[in-house]
């Protein structure tokens, strides 16, 4: 649906598992919902829509259980707006959007923030070489338009998400040359399935579909460089010690690679939260910084409600489960009740499924210390072209945390606004100053949150003054 | 299957209604935008809107080619 000025009970921002569980959940006590996303259908990343109706992604359960969940939604009288982004949101609440570049502003007694996460990005040298993206930029290509990343794709990194992309390649029969993990499975791997059975079919249906790739698996090896001129042409992959650092003298360059997709694990999009003031706080296991919530998903701020990967990364389970707690919490400050052992109910489950992560989390560390390696000529910041030298001069002039190296280089000033570089940029900062990572702080989100014509600006931001003068 | 037809940078593509306008490009060009400082090559890195990298003119106006659908009849322009 299209919207202009809009009021509701209850506004959720993302309709991926976390949103979609949360406007169920607030609509079934009789709140009235919108729900925002950016994307063309509800989903999120999770439940995305395959562009060809009937080909091999279609039946798959994970797009079946969102559109069922979309039908929940929608039966219960959830408004969607697709392709909206929040660029602003205001106390109270009013949360200013583009869609599709037309001007929205909604107004709502509470607020559930699901915006889910982004890839944790980390740079390395020739990361900016088209023909090198993110894990889930391949997975997206494939999805959304049916178009292999490249003929002849590495797939690299760490993490649980490299099995689900490469079995994205298995679904739609293309081919996946190489996986390179950096963790060797381990047998704490195998302890955490058999404390928790019921992800056991999961495990083994993931594994299972990386063989059937035909990829030649490398694990504890690690991508120290992305080779060619004008776009990607070859990688070098190096094993690694004990202690985790590549041996570069056992290092091998692996020609012909058109297509290097790597990823680390994602962190949570605060942006929202962060504007509205909410308490945040860093955990490395859960993604980096968190909006924190309590057992309610009650943000620090009254009537403002977070769920999902926002509040740390835990998959698709602790999405949904978190969302629906959120939902009907914020359906309850508009005066809407749902039945209180649900609550404790869904409050056990959650705390369940978090552990899981959790374990998932200790067997694939976030390699932080990948920032060691880069030289002094790597770009760190993709937008402004911003090198290692000139955020390493910055530090020894004086710049003391992730903002302070912003204002001497323009790290993370560019379209993106750290949002990519962000990761990186305080991991370096932490490092060279010897101090943990969450001392090093992170870039305050500014108006507007996203790139949005002043035109549209402007009408959204009239469109609630309009409403104030009537 | 519905297909329809745009042109990137005065050429005429075919693609399926509603596939990603990322997906379009990249098939036929990795490399299609340029750096803001140092003019280096850039194509997809994020794929999800969050990068901007791969920013393209869609109509006359700027746009991320990744979570933008394809429509019949869209003229898009390419920096490289």
């Amino acid at each position: 649906m299209t919207a202009g000025a809009l009021e509701c009970d209850v506004l959720v921002v993302g309709a991926g598992p976390a949103g979609m569980a949360a406007a169920a959940a607030a609509s079934e006590v009789g709140a009235d919902v919108v729900c925002l996303d950016l994307f063309s259908n509800p989903g999120g990343q999770f439940h995305m829509r395959p562009v060809t109706s009937g080909g091999p992604f279609d039946s798959t359960s994970q797009v079946a259980e969102g559109r069922l969940a979309e039908r929940r939604c929608r039966e219960r009288g959830v408004r969607f707006l697709e392709q909206t982004e929040v660029f602003w949101a205001e106390p109270g609440f009013t949360t200013f959007a583009s869609q599709a570049n037309d001007p929205v502003a909604i107004r709502s007694t509470a607020l559930v923030v699901a915006t889910g996460a982004m890839e944790r990005a980390l740079p390395f040298k020739g990361w900016t070489l088209p023909g090198v993206m993110t894990a889930g930029a391949a997975q997206r290509l494939i999805k959304t338009s049916n178009a292999p990343p490249g003929r002849h794709v590495m797939l690299a990194g760490s993490g649980p998400f490299l099995l689900a992309v490469a079995n994205t390649f298995g679904t739609a029969g293309q081919k996946l040359e190489y996986y390179v993990e950096m963790q060797r499975f381990r047998l704490a791997a195998l302890s955490l399935l058999l404390a928790n059975p019921g992800r056991l079919k999961e495990a083994a249906k993931l594994l299972a579909g990386v063989r059937r790739s035909g990829a030649k698996i490398l694990t504890g090896h690690q991508v120290v460089e992305a080779m060619g001129s004008r776009q990607l042409e070859a990688v070098r992959v190096a094993p690694l010690d004990e202690t985790g650092k590549p041996i570069t003298e056992k290092s091998k360059i692996i020609e012909n690679v058109d297509a290097l997709c790597v990823g680390y694990g994602f962190r949570p999009i605060v942006d929202v939260t962060s504007v509205l003031d909410a308490s945040h706080h860093f955990d490395d296991t859960l993604g980096g910084w968190v909006c924190s919530v309590d057992e309610q998903q009650a943000t620090s701020v009254v009537g403002l409600f977070a769920a999902g990967e926002t509040t740390g990364i835990g998959g698709a389970v602790c999405a949904r489960l978190s969302g629906r707690i959120s939902g009907l919490n914020a359906a309850a400050i508009t005066g809407r009740y749902g039945r209180r052992h649900e609550l404790e109910l869904l409050g056990r489950r959650l705390k369940g499924a978090r552990s899981f992560a959790a374990g998932l989390a200790r067997i694939f560390p976030f390699p932080g210390h990948l920032v060691e390696q880069l030289g002094d000529d790597e770009i760190i910041c993709r937008c402004e072209d911003v090198k290692m030298r000139e955020i390493g001069a910055a530090i020894s002039d004086g710049a003391s945390d992730v903002f302070g190296v912003k204002m001497w280089t323009r790290a993370g000033m560019g379209a993106c606004q750290g949002r990519i570089c962000g990761t990186a940029l305080s991991e370096i900062v932490a490092r060279r100053m010897d101090r943990p990572v969450s001392d090093a702080g992170y870039n305050r989100p500014h108006m507007p949150l996203r790139p949005v014509s002043l035109s549209t600006a402007d009408l959204a931001l009239g469109l609630v003054s309009e409403t104030e003068e009537t | 299957m519905k297909m329809v037809a745009l042109r990137i940078n005065g050429k005429t593509f075919e693609a399926e209604s509603g596939s990603s306008l990322g997906g379009v490009i990249h098939s036929s060009a990795a490399a299609f935008r340029q750096s803001v400082t140092l003019s280096q090559p850039r194509g997809i890195y994020c794929g999800m809107g969050v990068c901007f990298e791969c920013t393209v003119m869609v109509d006359g106006r700027p746009a991320r080619a990744c979570i933008t659908p394809v429509k019949e009849g869209m003229s898009v322009e390419t920096q490289l």
